[in-house]
């Protein structure tokens, strides 16, 4: 049987630096790099920084240079 | 010939229960008879039949020769007449005596308690630190801007009058 193939889409946890266990999901692409956000906390009632919970393994990242090619010296 | 007069200690013990009159009859009460507080030889003159005892030749213990059972109700039943501190030393323990020699359970003296009341106080010092340290932290990914924007937020607000 054929392996399943894996969705675009990836279901993240972004979880509260302030440690009081708030989180929120939400679905990222696959190859996204790992978010941070400033969200408000309600439990620490101030706006904090979440971080993604699990690590993900993430596809080859694009380097953007907009000045001379990289390759090319 | 003057009759002899029965001594009234003599009268009572007549009045005893069978049981405990043949336990006494055995084993005399103890202004007459003292006995041993802890085990000795089986040949020891002052035997404690409510001890256990030691075998001179083997040192093999050999069981007391009233079981606990029995010596509860000697006990209870002594008690009755008011003799049982006429009775050998013995190692079961009644009324109050026994209520306060009682050890008490490990978990009512330290109850272990859950889990999350156990983490409780570490788990707030923990969120607490965090929330400290939370400028910092967004400042860190943010930049410098954001560090701009919270100190203009901390501000007390303008009046336009």
């Amino acid at each position: 049987m054929a392996k399943k193939q894996k969705g675009r889409l990836t279901l993240v946890k972004l979880i509260s630096t302030a440690a009081t266990g708030y989180m929120k999901a939400m679905y990222r692409p696959r190859q996204a790099p790992p978010m941070v956000q400033v969200r408000y906390d309600p439990i620490a009632k101030r706006h904090v920084l979440f971080e993604e919970a699990k690590k993900r393994r993430l596809g080859d990242q694009k380097v953007w240079g907009f000045g001379k090619p990289l390759d090319k010296k | 010939m003057a009759s002899k007069v029965a001594h009234p200690a003599l009268e009572v013990f007549k009045q005893l229960p069978p049981v405990l009159a043949r336990f006494f009859k055995k084993y005399p009460p103890a202004p007459i008879k003292r006995y041993a507080s802890k085990p000795t030889l089986t040949t020891a003159p002052d035997r404690n039949p409510f001890l256990l005892a030691y075998h001179p030749v083997t040192k093999k213990a050999h069981e007391p020769k009233v079981s606990l059972r029995r010596q509860s109700d000697l006990y209870k039943l002594a008690r009755q007449f008011g003799l049982e501190k006429t009775l050998p030393p013995m190692s079961k323990k009644f009324g109050l005596q026994k209520m306060v020699s009682k050890k008490s359970m490990k978990g009512v003296v330290r109850p272990r308690l859950h889990k999350h009341e156990r983490t409780a106080e570490a788990r707030r010092a923990k969120r607490e630190k965090a929330i400290a340290q939370a400028d910092e932290l967004i400042i860190k990914v943010k930049g410098k801007r954001y560090a701009k924007k919270a100190a203009k937020r901390a501000l007390p607000p303008k009046n336009l009058f």
